[in-house]
């Protein structure tokens, strides 16, 4: 594991996010790496211990540690996410007003506010944990999680969003859903979003994300991304 | 035309499995694969495929299914498994096939797999392979992420799949020596860390010198282990960062719980301790109820454990031999009719 924690936590990110990315595409400078998988603060280095050493891979990790410079955002792109905020889709916006002290239409107004961006990925394929949350919208996980949170679910805790891109149990704030697919096996790429992309929210009427979602459903891409490289 | 084999009843959970997904936990795709990558090497060996072909994984035991082509079936993981092989009517006698050696049926055979007698897991290799569409280069199940396998889910009833070409038809039955590596073990060996300073003393302590359970929540994600508790110093939070399978993540509550190949990618709880890599496929044959207990040892120590580990393993493939011929109980009654 080689640790970031020590440096501010945003470059924190960005420094575990682009050694992953180096040492993931170097394969012949790192052999018996089967893979590296950026945290908040550190980047997992998985290894076959039949095939490299921890003490050797700490060699090279150090070797090439200098020369790590700049960041993974050029080849980043921004998604700009259709959702539909409140009711059945979003049953925990009202609770979130209410906690907050403002109306439900001023919470999607500060939701869809900012540009926030994809931090890592875990948990499940395809979700990205999304920083940069307007801080005035910051809020604990739910005390009890859900045992079912429904496909695509929008939800909030602390500076993040999530978009969840299967039903999972979950314990996050939950503001709406998305008619577009995060994960979709059939695709090219399965996987939509990657570390270091740039996600915004547009609100959408249910009658537009009922039409969306049947476009979907009917195979057409509803989302394209606009080009953000170099985006600092 | 295309070999198959139908599933009649997958009982409680049945997967197609490989060695799953590697080099995509950056995207949140879980590794996945074969939880006893061992029995999945040696079935695979004793049914004549390449060593990652896709197998069944059967938890708890309960499959039977039918072939619809000539194959070749081995039972590994297990010491005292037995498969059940009788005709298409499912009436007659059975021939009763021990685990790790493999046998030849024809097509229209019905192999039946009861409870496992020892281990949590056991793998079932069919000559050619299980053939279902790739994703990120593997065939491998993973029902909580949906992917993989059959529709990303378990095995059902009436499930018909695909099986590749038979290269070892003319090939004798094998048979192989498997006690040293599938013999029951509750020591698993762990490198402490990267969390362990998150802990009490006692709670390292209590870590290392004595016993845990295996409860009965146990899945492929994780299994859980009762009989202890242990105290972090502030709380179990951390900043979320990856996990490994065998990872031993210890959240608010202070239950452990051994992250298995299901696992999720990345997670915000502290990690007391990781298992190491030649005590993985151990973990697939411990069952609810059995006790385990950690061991401690340098990540050199560890190292040096993955390549004995895989001396053993290269041993018992090196022991596959041609295997004596089965008590054919439908021959002898046949044998027997004089009336």
């Amino acid at each position: 594991m080689v640790d970031f924690s020590r440096i501010e936590s945003g470059v924190a990110i960005v420094r575990a996010r682009l050694l992953g990315q180096v040492i993931r595409q170097n394969s012949s400078a790192f052999p018996g790496v089967r893979d590296a998988i950026p945290g908040l603060s550190n980047l997992l280095i998985q290894y076959n211990p039949l095939e490299t050493s921890a003490a050797e891979l700490k060699r090279a990790v150090n070797a090439m540690l200098p020369s790590l410079d700049g960041d993974d955002m050029a080849s980043s792109r921004h998604w700009v996410v259709p959702v539909c905020y409140g009711g059945d889709y979003g049953p925990d916006l009202d609770e979130v007003a209410k906690a907050k002290g403002i109306s439900a239409d001023e919470v999607i107004t500060r939701h869809a506010a900012n540009t926030l961006t994809v931090a890592i990925m875990g948990f499940l394929p395809g979700l990205g944990y999304l920083k940069g949350v307007d801080p005035s919208l910051a809020l604990p996980r739910k005390s009890t999680p859900r045992q079912h949170v429904p496909a695509l679910s929008v939800g909030i805790a602390m500076d993040q969003t999530v978009i969840y891109p299967l039903a999972s149990p979950g314990g996050w704030n939950l503001l709406g859903r998305t008619p577009v697919k995060l994960f979709d096996p059939g695709r090219d790429e399965p996987v939509l979003f990657r570390p270091g992309d740039a996600v915004s929210f547009t609100p959408v009427e249910a009658a537009e994300f009922k039409t969306l979602e049947a476009a979907v459903a009917a195979g057409e891409s509803i989302i394209s991304p606009l080009p953000s490289g170099g985006r600092s | 035309m295309t070999r198959q084999f139908r599933v009649l009843s997958s009982g409680p959970h049945a997967t197609v499995q490989d060695f799953g997904r590697v080099g995509h936990q950056a995207l949140g795709v879980p590794e996945g694969g074969a939880l006893d990558r061992d029995a999945m090497r040696l079935g695979n060996a004793l049914v004549g495929n390449a060593e990652d072909a896709a197998v069944v994984e059967v938890c708890l035991g309960g499959l039977t299914i039918e072939l619809r082509a000539p194959a070749r079936v081995a039972l590994t993981g297990s010491l005292s498994g037995v498969l059940s092989v009788q005709d298409a009517t499912g009436l007659g006698p059975s021939l009763e096939v021990p685990a790790n050696r493999s046998v030849d049926l024809d097509a229209g055979r019905i192999v039946r797999l009861g409870m496992l007698p020892d281990s949590n897991t056991a793998t079932l290799a069919i000559s050619g392979g299980i053939k279902v569409p790739l994703l990120y280069g593997s065939m491998a199940t993973s029902p909580n992420a949906m992917i993989g396998g059959v529709a990303g889910r378990v095995l059902r009833d009436g499930d018909i799949l695909a099986l590749g070409e038979d290269n070892a038809s003319n090939a004798p039955e094998w048979a192989a020596d498997a006690a040293s590596v599938f013999a029951p073990s509750d020591a698993v060996r762990v490198v402490m860390g990267p969390q362990d300073f998150r802990f009490t003393k006692d709670a390292i302590t209590r870590f290392t010198s004595s016993p845990f359970k295996v409860s009965p929540v146990l899945n492929r994600m994780g299994m859980r282990l009762d009989g202890g508790t242990l105290t972090h110093i502030d709380n179990a939070d951390i900043l979320s960062d990856g996990i490994v399978t065998g990872s031993v993540q210890v959240p608010g509550n202070g239950q452990p719980i051994i992250l298995l190949a299901d696992h999720q990618t990345t997670g915000g709880y502290t990690k007391i301790a990781t298992v190491i890599t030649a005590d993985l496929p151990k973990l697939a044959r411990l069952r609810p109820g059995m006790a385990v207990s950690f061991d401690p040892i340098s990540v050199e120590e560890a190292e040096a454990c993955a390549h004995a580990h895989e001396a053993e393993v290269q041993r018992m493939l090196a022991s596959i031999k041609p295997a004596a011929p089965l008590m054919d109980t439908a021959a002898l009654y046949r044998l027997g009719d004089t009336t």
